[in-house]
């Protein structure tokens, strides 16, 4: 059922091409000649499965040396998703005593080649890892450094993509920057204020910094626990809630058709702490926005009567058809 | 049961905390009324007017009016075009997709080998050929299957064997203690996250596969079942949705792979089942498809995550089927067979299945059903005698409920 590799689409581009422009219905295009590419394509294929077969071979002889390292770093370059080969560098890596920053940072640009793959972020993972493991905080600052640098450069090329959110929110969690990773997911927001992903971050930010749900075991997480972060109390979410509505509030104002800020409200309304029911407030919010769009007629819908309260057990299908 | 880790959604509706005064004006100004003031007009809303309630209703007709494919024609599905694509994708070794997907080239075979099953057409393949391939990536140290020959195995790859072994019916060729050896391997002591394979990467696609797999070859509780669902429930998100480890951004494929999950462990009740809905529903947009996460493209594989997802709730009549068939059938080719991401892209067997699969959930004519949960062809899953999961969600036949140790629950 699942693919090694995200389905996940390149960009956010939503122009309609040519072939379907009514303007241009009179220009027959012509496509590219079929000679071109497969000519590319055999050679590329070729240079494969000849570097494929000797890796096969030392994989198997357990040969373990500075020209296999440097045999694993040519197919990985054909091949981003050989999964086997980026554990073998991995092994080899480790034996070999290679410099793990050095490591971080082939990764890094490996991780702008192959923006979606999932061996390549497991590969900083485990390199951010050791280098945190070997106690030393210049280390462990260093392996922050990179992994900020790079996620964040590939959130330049794709300002969604998910595994370098996953990516940097694994970071967050072992070296503990929350407040630091607040600032970055409010520029994100404010470069583009439908970025799901921010807002999720932020989320994450928001109860992770507080010793919530995320514990050291969490993903695929260090294992030693969340060195900076404090427990939650009371007091302090609502603090930080009131605050967070105030920014959500700041960013409807400019865009309200915003999906990712009306479930960013609710997340915050619904954290136990915070202690709000949904109904009340929730829809409270909504009525404020939904009559800018909808007008009156939803205006009083949305005040609720018990028939649309959404919390109480199953509403019906029925409800969906609801603005 | 109360939520262990303080989530708090059954609970905060009698729970109320004492707003200090700068909280209560921001809250105050944000809605524009007074909170304490239960008579005040705003939380008094009047009933609505004879001209609001018929709008309601023709909204509440038009949403019923998009459930089902009735008036879609049989001959819209390009169907022999797609079998011949399937096929010659699997036969052209030399093509360059086919030499660099090797590291998942049995979940390939599976996309493919079931899109042609429900279509009718297993026949145009070799079963013993690709049974034997199949068991050439069989890891016996390990007890799992790896993607193709000569690599590691992998609890993805092991779930693709096991479904493509169960299309042909060859089940009894599967080792199923070694398998039940190595998904319990595959459990963390610590939360009971499923990992991927001895390297230790955590995602709850990986939970998916091991509840599949341990259903599928009758070794329900090889993995503790109780914990797994602990540790999906943690993965739940303030949007409703399911992200790949705790905190991960809600995304369709992940909801998929949490949904069917618990549905395997007889859980659902985990779910936030309006919430979640309303999140799956928001995917489908104008043009019909469905997206993964708010404000993306749509795609044809999240045709199959969210519906699939929708379906095991009960709650597929919650988007516009009609359109999401049309935009399906849109990303046909023409020319070569196949179905692409969206109109006028490649085409590739991956989309192909999700495509066909998606269309078989909603029931379109010609396609044989498939099961939401295991995203096998439906006549398989009674074949092996596992639970089946309809249209409208209703569950029948086993169920692995880990309270009840594994008692099956006949219908």
């Amino acid at each position: 059922a699942m693919s090694s590799s995200s389905s996940e689409d390149a960009d956010a581009d939503e122009r309609v091409p040519y072939s379907r422009r009514p303007e241009w219905a009179d220009v027959e295009p012509i496509p590219q000649p079929e000679s071109a590419n497969p000519v590319v394509l055999i050679d590329y294929a070729d240079e494969y499965v000849d570097a494929v077969d000797v890796w096969r071979a030392v994989y198997r002889s357990r040969e373990r040396s500075l020209r296999v390292l440097d045999l694993t770093r040519d197919v990985i370059g054909m091949n981003g998703g050989a999964y086997t080969v980026w554990h073998h560098r991995w092994e080899l890596v480790l034996a070999l005593g290679v410099d793990l920053a050095e490591e971080l940072r082939y990764a890094g640009a490996m991780a702008r080649a192959n923006p979606k793959n999932y061996q390549v972020w497991n590969h900083m993972r485990l390199c951010s890892q050791a280098m945190k493991a070997s106690g030393d905080d210049a280390r462990a600052t260093l392996a922050w450094e990179l992994n900020e640098t790079h996620t964040r450069i590939a959130l330049m090329m794709d300002a969604k993509n998910i595994h370098a959110w996953t990516q940097r929110a694994w970071a967050v969690r072992t070296f503990g920057r929350w407040t630091d990773e607040m600032d970055f997911t409010e520029r994100m927001i404010d470069d583009d204020v439908r970025n799901n992903s921010a807002w999720n971050q932020r989320f994450f930010c928001v109860v992770g910094g507080l010793g919530g749900f995320v514990t050291s075991t969490d993903g695929n997480g260090s294992g030693d626990g969340n060195a900076k972060s404090a427990p939650g109390d009371g007091g302090d979410v609502v603090v930080l809630a009131s605050a967070e509505l105030a920014f959500a509030k700041s960013q409807l104002d400019k865009s309200p058709h915003n999906e990712s800020a009306w479930n960013y409200v609710r997340g915050i309304l619904k954290r136990p702490n915070v202690g709000w029911g949904w109904r009340g407030e929730g829809e409270a919010i909504a009525r404020k926005h939904l009559g800018d769009i909808f007008g009156d007629a939803s205006r009083r819908r949305v005040g609720g009567t018990s028939s649309d309260d959404e919390r109480g057990g199953e509403s019906d299908g029925e409800s969906r058809g609801e603005a | 049961t109360m939520g262990g880790d303080g989530d708090g959604e059954r609970e905060d509706d009698e729970r109320k905390v004492e707003l200090d005064e700068e909280t209560k004006k921001i809250l105050e100004d944000f809605i524009g009324a007074p909170i304490d003031d239960p008579t005040h007009p705003f939380w008094n809303p009047p009933p609505l007017t004879e001209e609001e309630e018929a709008i309601f209703e023709d909204v509440k007709r038009r949403a019923k009016e998009c459930v089902g494919l009735d008036g879609f024609a049989e001959d819209l599905l390009l169907k022999d075009m797609h079998v011949q694509y399937v096929k010659r994708s699997s036969e052209d070794k030399d093509a360059i997709e086919y030499v660099l997907t090797d590291h998942l080239r049995l979940s390939g075979m599976y996309w493919g080998l079931t899109s042609l099953d429900l279509l009718g057409r297993l026949d145009v393949v070799d079963a013993d050929e690709i049974v034997d391939f199949v068991q050439r990536c069989w890891v016996p140290d390990v007890g799992g299957y790896a993607p193709c020959v000569y690599h590691d195995a992998h609890v993805l790859y092991t779930l693709s064997a096991v479904q493509i072994l169960a299309l042909f019916d060859r089940m009894e060729l599967i080792d199923r203690d070694a398998i039940a050896s190595f998904l319990t391997s595959l459990q963390r002591e610590s939360d009971g996250a499923i990992m991927g394979d001895e390297w230790g990467e955590v995602d709850t696609r990986f939970a998916y596969c091991a509840l599949s797999i341990s259903t599928l070859i009758d070794r329900p509780h090889c993995i503790d079942r109780g914990k797994v669902v602990e540790w999906i429930d943690k993965c739940k998100n303030f949007d409703g949705g399911y992200g790949s480890d705790p905190g991960g951004e809600s995304h369709a494929g992940q909801v998929f792979t949490c949904v069917g999950g618990l549905a395997l462990c007889d859980a659902v009740d985990r779910i936030d089942h309006t919430f979640l809905g309303w999140w799956l529903a928001e995917r489908q947009v104008k043009a019909g498809g469905l997206n993964g996460r708010p404000e993306k493209l749509p795609d044809v594989c999240y045709s199959w995550w969210v519906l699939s997802s929708l379906c095991i709730m009960g709650k597929m009549h919650w988007i516009d089927q009609k359109a999401l068939a049309r935009f399906i059938l849109g990303c046909q080719d023409e020319k070569k067979g196949g179905i692409a991401d969206r109109p006028d892209d490649e085409p590739d067997v991956y989309h192909t299945f999700f495509g066909l699969a998606a269309l078989s959930l909603m029931g379109f004519p010609g396609i044989k059903p498939i099961d939401p949960v295991f995203a096998l062809p439906t006549h398989v899953c009674e074949r092996i005698g596992v639970m089946r999961t309809a249209a409208d969600g209703t569950v029948v036949g086993r169920r692995e409920n880990s309270a009840t140790k594994g008692e099956s629950v006949e219908p």
